[in-house]
């Protein structure tokens, strides 16, 4: 049985395609219509309202708070001021990737960490012997996320007690929504303007009505998952457990990812006399790196489209996000041999809308990982296999002044 | 009138019929011979009450090798394992600790008690992945003789280093863990709800005359864990039609391939000439010669019962004297008139087609062993509850149920009364308890069957009633079980062989020894397993 | 800042033990002890004016005879007892079962209980002494840890196994058979006399909080026996001048060899810098820097309370959290105006008397400490130490230092700063004292009791486990202290740890301060080869 988030009263009501899938444990809406495409324009043009309440949310107090935080992720946490938010990747001692999520400083000891699954026993246990608290808010916090051009709009005339307007890339505000008392981040899973709002359950309906109310003018949506996985692979954002698998749950070592070979070494932060977990491992790492990197690749078109002509069928790739593994191989005319081996797999691939590109995110052996580099693609067209030609190129594919600005 | 066979198997359980199927494969003439009237020795289905059947003793499947299944094709036999989905706890106070498949819901149940315990659930899910891997290995091999040290033992034992040293280092600590700490320790590493660590515990004592925190229940914890399903470890069954079909199925696969299969055929002795076997006598004078005979018995009765101890050593008999047996459980099967229905979690649902563990808390496992360590059954016992009837409709009549409770702890020998004196009031007490969480149950009882481990013992000839032919512990595993010197699956008499769950790998419906053993006798002769028989 | 090579944290036996072995190899050592005496649980202490009496651990049977003529400890004033009696176990009523060093008094004594176990029990002193002097061989060696072994270390593993080997191939067989076994069902497949069984399983309890049914007894019956001869039942020896005397002289050893060694020097943190050990912080704010730095406390108070969980892995600290630290002894320090009324007292109370009169009475007492409950009738093991050396008290008056299983650190009810819960335990073992050797309680003049916690509190030992850790199949060997640590090296470069925690295993045997040297000096030899290289 699945649960219900506190919205549920009103994504229920408005989930007109009965889609819905499991995210941990709680029924979330794939998409409201029955097809996602106005939902992923929504994030792109006007607004989209994700109900994003099945994230885990874990709330680190005490005087050792912050030391605490610096332990368990890869960022230097220290270097976070109060009120900022920080992306960030947490390890286990081998340095293998356990789950990513947004760390906020709330106040000077007070952090709150989001993460995609469980972890209070991993955070509790890294906290042994400090003067810090670490405990599972989840039930205690609904969220949402509203994505979108317009989000600053629609907040700035919602929100009292917080300059909206003001306020920057990765910042965080407490305010009010009529009368209900409401954190707001600048942060988000589609890589455009946006924001997520924090709140107790209990005045989760009101706030969603009062956001429903106000969006009205500018064209917001409710939107489903389907609609934030094209935005999320627009935008280059890993999933746990696609784009990487988690240490907790690889059983066996070549499945688990280091934050380098997942693309986010920029998060590893080593700081001067201070350790965190998985640090020795990584510096290691850092010395001598994998074989193995993330990249983003751009499928040739035309190469598609000669396929599927060949059939006499249009080129059918537009649609959901895909989330199975796709083989690579290095392309036909590869110098220095090696030439159609397979050299990694595509992780999550999507035909994206507003860039016109079937893009996808990759584990690919490091040598080809360099942008430019040319490399080949399955694909399957009426149950034949094919490789069409691609390239890597950098992430996020999709960037608009708009996200930082 | 002797008949000649090239091989004749003491015991249609499990093993023995397994052991046969796979020489009959070979192609020997082989000929078994079953004490009982039907096939199965624990592994039998009887109709013991109009319409009911009941599993009477052993009641779930999870340990029956794959490979065994596939070469001897038992789904085409009539094998079918139909999955045991749930574990329900009850609780004295109305709660429960209810675990089913689906991830999520198991998650929030146990974060009831505990979030820190919901997360290490997983892990400790994962590790004893790990462990059933790591032990796999050592299911399908012969173990090697340290004692003896010949050239095939060497490198068995060099081969061993290499499987254990290949793991990863956590590995091989955890599987040393499991071979020698207490299974409550064990999950104190893991948990701090008492309910889940006495329930996980509890796998660890079945079977075994030892409590929870004694040291050597882990590794009885990690035996339950090592079968699979299509794949899945850790996974149990039922056997549709009950456990007597898992036999009824070997039981095919072995004439399929020609072996000849003889019940209410008691074997009195086996027979030696020369230091060499050659047949077997029957109760009732007969004699049957082969130049092999293995006995799927235990120990006990496969060298103190059949054979003249003038045939064998002074170490082995001094040895087997010293295998402990120690039944320590027993069965109370129900015939109910309408489904149980528990105070915890009323009315039909799918708990009912799942297990049920009145395990409430380590206290009280290890209480009910304090009552059986000086001799006495436990007065509020660990009751391990399925319902066939929820899965297979056919082991009742429509609306009817069948409810198998295993029992522990019934120790064999009392120190007070003997258990013809005592088989209704043990009975009673597990109606009584089992009462304290299913409130309609008085109520609804048609029929009760109490199987005492002297019950066990008096039915299929198990010694003291112990369900797996002598405990599982570290002194009686490995190439120690049943005997240093003697776990090859040979003994000291040309011919004679042992292949009952009282060798390598040990209990359970694993099939396991009689396979292994098959292959000894097998390779002894200069034959090659699996082949088939011309026709 | 004065640089050492080493410093030694705590100045228990084994402490000095390492100690002692550096500072031969021209190592610049320190030892600094908390306590005003050198010897930790292996001391004495004035508990009663003009008296010296051995706080926890009474016996040195396990302390090898080489290892003491090695360090030439008889030359610093080490001078062994062997009473005649052994052991004498009361079973009620005024009786008792004596075990003599001599096995025709044995024989029979015990002929008076049951003539076939007297029959049997020269065989089973010899099976016993043959088992524990394979045990003797893993005990003697550094652990076999394959995974962190190079090929030529894997190696060296084949001298220990030859050496057993030579002792029987089916004895190291037969001691894997039986090493896991529970003490009953080893005693039960020997002997039918409760009285014997009974007193015989006792060495299976110390150091575990698991009663006789259960399993793994077998082994630390064979570990108890695995020093001096132990004659059908346990090593057992005593010290001239009290237990304290046998660390006096490993003190002055070290000393003789150029340690310095200081009591009344607490230790308050291990001071670490890049992940490495560079030396240690003192309670009054002193710091002394040493390239490595010992540790004799016990695991978890060396990571937890001298390191720091902060500055150690989180998968390591859920390891050090899972030592199982399980005090279950408290002991009883009498000051008596004479001997109790048994006959023969003088003779044969020499050595340890013990109430464990059935195997069903000792099952009893750990069935209370199972439930987190102090014995109501606790097994007793007593030493009367003025018995073999007069001067520890004054003229006329006899000690006596009582073992009592079981007091489980931690009490499901009650605590043991209250008075009622010390008092009840005390009350609990007078009583037992009436049974057994009625009249003794009348000779009593002063007690001191010693709790598990005042145990910790005193010694230093966390939970009041005086074993550093129990002693179990799973952790032995390899699993000592920690699974993947038991080369004596710690996470904290630089850091190693010597004590009862470590491979042997705990009581006064020297084992792991010895091979905690050689492991050092070893990897040292590595860390300077290594250092020249680059």
């Amino acid at each position: 049985m699945l649960l219900e988030t506190p919205f549920h009263l009103r994504t229920t009501a408005l989930c007109r395609s009965r889609r819905w899938r499991n995210w941990s444990g709680y029924a979330a809406a794939l998409s409201y219509e029955p097809g996602h495409e106005y939902e992923y324009y929504a994030v792109r043009s006007g607004a989209a309202l994700f109900d994003i309440s099945p994230l885990r949310k874990y709330e680190v107090t005490g005087a050792d708070a912050a030391a605490l935080v610096d332990r368990l992720v890869t960022r230097n946490v220290f270097c976070c001021a109060e009120e900022q938010v920080l992306y960030t990747p947490w390890c286990d001692e081998a340095g293998k990737l356990i789950d990513d999520g947004t760390v906020q400083r709330l106040g000077a000891d007070m952090f709150r960490i989001t993460a995609a699954d469980p972890c209070l026993r991993w955070f509790q246990d890294c906290g042994l012997g400090m003067d810090a608290a670490v405990r599972d808010v989840t039930l205690d916090l609904a969220a949402l996320a509203l994505q979108g051009p317009t989000s600053r709009d629609i907040l700035a005339r919602l929100v009292t007690g917080a300059d909206i307007a003001a306020l920057p890339y990765f910042a965080l505000a407490e305010g009010h929504i009529g009368a209900a008392p409401v954190t707001i981040t600048r942060t988000g899973y589609t890589g455009d303007l946006g924001y997520e709002i924090w709140l107790a359950p209990e005045h989760a309906l009101a706030v969603w009505d009062a956001l429903v109310e106000t969006g009205r003018g500018f064209g917001l949506a409710p939107a489903g998952l389907d609609a934030l996985d094209v935005a999320r692979i627009e935008a280059g954002l890993l999933l746990k457990e696609v784009d990487y698998v988690s240490s907790w749950t690889a059983l066996i070592e070549s499945r688990k990812s280091s934050p380098y070979e997942a693309g986010l070494g920029w998060t590893v932060q080593p700081r001067p006399s201070r350790d965190f977990v998985g640090q020795k491992a990584l510096e290691r790492e850092a010395a001598t790196p994998s074989e193995w990197a993330l990249a983003g690749l751009e499928a040739d078109w035309p190469g598609i489209e000669k396929r599927f002509a060949a059939v006499g069928l249009p080129p059918l790739v537009a649609g959901r996000a895909s989330r199975d593994a796709v083989p690579i191989y290095a392309g036909a005319a590869r110098q220095g041999g090696g030439a159609g081996r397979q050299i990694g797999y595509i992780t999550s691939a999507t035909f994206s809308p507003i860039l016109k590109k079937y893009i996808a995110l990759a584990t690919i052996r490091r040598d080809f990982a360099e942008q430019g580099s040319r490399i080949e693609v399955e694909l399957t067209v009426e149950f034949v296999r094919h490789r069409v030609p691609a390239r890597v190129v950098g992430t996020p594919f999709f960037d608009p002044a708009r996200k930082r600005g | 009138m002797a008949r000649k066979y090239d091989a004749i198997v003491i015991g249609g359980g499990h093993n023995g019929l397994v052991h046969a199927a796979y020489l009959a494969r070979a192609g020997l003439d082989v000929c078994v011979l079953e004490r009982r009237p039907m096939l199965g020795g624990a592994t039998v289905t009887e109709e013991i009450f109009p319409g009911f059947r009941y599993s009477v003793f052993s009641y779930v499947v999870s340990l029956m090798r794959p490979d065994i299944i596939r070469e001897l094709d038992l789904p085409r036999h009539g094998l079918a394992i139909l999955p045991l989905e749930s574990t329900l706890t009850p609780l004295p106070d109305g709660d429960r600790l209810y675990r089913d498949s689906d991830h999520h819901r198991t998650w929030r149940e146990i974060a009831r008690f505990s979030i820190r315990d919901a997360e290490a659930y997983d892990e400790y899910g994962r590790s004893l992945f790990y462990m059933a891997r790591a032990v796999k290995h050592l299911l399908g091999i012969a173990p090697p003789d340290p004692a003896r040290l010949g050239p095939r033992d060497i490198r068995g034992l060099l081969g061993l280093a290499r499987h254990f040293l290949d793991l990863e280092p956590d590995q091989l600590h955890l599987l040393v863990k499991l071979m020698t700490m207490s299974a409550a320790d064990l999950v104190d590493e893991w948990f701090e709800t008492d309910v889940l660590k006495a329930t996980l515990s509890a796998s660890g004592i079945i079977g075994t005359f030892l409590g929870p925190r004694s040291p050597g229940t882990a590794y009885v914890l990690l035996h339950h864990y090592m079968g699979e399903i299509d794949g899945h470890f850790r996974a149990w069954g039922f056997a549709k039609g009950g456990t007597g079909a898992v036999a009824n199925a070997i039981a095919s696969a072995a004439r399929e391939a020609g072996a000849e299969i003889r019940t209410d055929a008691p074997v009195a002795r086996t027979l030696v000439k020369n230091g060499r076997v050659n047949g077997v006598a029957l109760a009732n004078g007969d004699e049957l010669h082969a130049k092999v005979v293995s006995s799927s018995l235990d120990p006990h009765r496969t060298f103190l019962d059949l054979i003249d101890e003038n045939q064998l050593p002074d170490d082995l008999l001094s040895a087997v004297r010293a295998y402990r047996f120690r039944g320590s459980s027993g069965k109370v099967n129900l015939a109910l008139d309408t489904a149980p229905d528990f105070a915890c979690m009323p009315g039909h649902g799918p708990h009912l087609r799942g297990a049920v563990s009145i395990s409430p808390s380590i206290d009280y496992l290890e209480r009910a062993y304090d009552d059986a360590k000086y001799g006495d059954f436990s007065r509020e016992p660990y009751i391990d509850i399925v319902i066939p009837s929820a899965i297979d409709p056919a082991m009742a009549p429509p609306g009817k149920h069948v409810m198998s409770c295993f029992v522990q702890y019934a120790p064999y020998e009392l120190r007070k009364g003997t258990w013809d004196e005592k088989r209704e009031a043990f009975g009673d007490t597990v109606v009584d308890t089992l009462a304290r969480y299913i409130p309609n149950l008085k109520d609804i009882i048609l029929h009760r069957q109490v199987v005492t481990p002297l019950d066990i013992e008096r039915t299929t000839g198990l010694t003291q009633g112990n369900i797996f032919q002598g405990e599982l512990t570290p002194s009686q595993l490995f190439f120690l079980r049943p005997a240093a010197g003697y776990a090859g699956y040979r003994t000291p008499v040309r011919g004679y062989y042992q292949c009952g769950s009282g060798t390598h790998p040990g209990g359970g419906i694993m099939g396991a020894p009689g396979k292994l053993a098959a292959g000894r006798v097998l390779a002894d002769l200069g034959r090659r397993s699996g082949g088939r028989r011309g026709r | 800042m004065k640089q050492y090579d080493a410093v030694v944290v705590g100045g228990g036996h084994n402490a000095l033990v390492a100690a002692t072995r550096l500072a031969c190899e021209r190592w610049k050592v320190l030892v600094l002890e908390r306590r005003p005496v050198l010897g930790g649980a292996a001391s004495a202490a004035e508990i009663f004016p003009g008296c010296a009496v051995n706080v926890a651990a009474q016996d040195a049977g396990l302390f090898p005879a080489g290892l003491a003529a090695d360090l030439d400890l008889a030359a610093h004033g080490l001078e062994w007892i062997h009473p005649p009696a052994l052991a004498t176990s009361l079973t009620g009523g005024g009786e008792a079962l004596t075990l003599w060093r001599d096995p025709a008094r044995t024989m029979d004594e015990i002929a008076r209980h049951s003539r076939a176990d007297a029959a049997r029990f020269p065989d089973w002193a010899d099976h016993l002494r043959t088992m524990a002097r394979v045990l003797r061989v893993a005990l003697d060696h550094p652990a076999p840890t394959p995974h962190e072994m190079t090929p030529r270390e894997r190696l060296r593993l084949l001298r220990p196994l030859i050496q057993a080997g030579r002792l029987g191939k089916r004895t190291v067989v037969e001691l894997l058979r039986v090493a896991p076994l529970p003490a009953r069902d080893l005693l039960d497949d020997w002997f039918a006399s409760d009285a014997l069984k009974g007193m015989l399983a006792t060495t299976a309890l110390a150091g575990s909080r698991h009663g006789p049914s259960a399993m793994g007894g077998a082994l630390r019956m064979l570990y108890h026996a695995a020093g001096h001869d132990p004659h059908g039942f346990r090593s057992s020896a005593f010290v001239k001048g009290g237990i304290g005397a046998l660390s006096a002289a490993l003190a002055a050893a070290a000393r003789t060899h150029g340690a310095e060694v200081r009591t009344g020097t607490e230790v308050e943190r291990i001071l670490v810098e890049d992940g490495a050990a560079t030396g240690v912080a003192l309670a009054g704010g002193e710091e002394t820097a040493a390239r490595c730095v010992i540790s004799g406390a016990d695991p978890r108070r060396t990571f937890f309370g001298l390191v720091g969980a902060p500055r150690l892995g989180p998968e390591f600290n859920r390891n050090v959290g899972n030592i199982q630290l399980r005090g279950t002894t408290a002991v009883l320090h009498l000051l008596l105006d004479g001997l109790p009324p048994l006959p023969d007292a003088a003779e044969r109370l020499a050595g340890h008397t013990l109430v464990a009169p059935t195997l069903d009475y000792l099952e009893r007492a750990n069935d209370d400490a199972k439930y987190g409950r102090a014995s109501a009738s606790p097994h007793l093991d007593m030493v009367i130490p003025t018995l073999h050396d007069p001067t520890l008290a004054p003229d006329g008056r006899h000690l006596a230092s009582i073992q009592i299983r079981y007091a489980p650190y931690h009490l499901r009810e009650g605590n043991w700063e209250h008075d009622a819960t010390r008092d009840a335990l005390l009350a609990s073992v007078l009583a037992v004292l009436d049974d057994f050797l009625p009249g003794m309680r009348d000779r009593i003049v002063d007690y001191r009791l010693l709790t598990p916690l005042e145990l910790e509190a005193e010694l230093g030992l966390t939970g009041g486990d005086e074993y550093h850790g129990q002693m179990g199949l799973d952790q032995m060997l390899f699993m000592r202290p920690i699974a993947g640590w038991a080369r004596y090296a710690t996470p904290v470069e630089g850091l190693f740890l010597c004590g009862s925690g470590c491979h042997p295993g705990g009581g006064v045997t020297g084992g792991p301060g010895r091979l905690a040297a050689g492991a050092i000096l070893r990897e040292r030899k590595q860390v300077a080869r290594f250092t020249r290289r680059s």
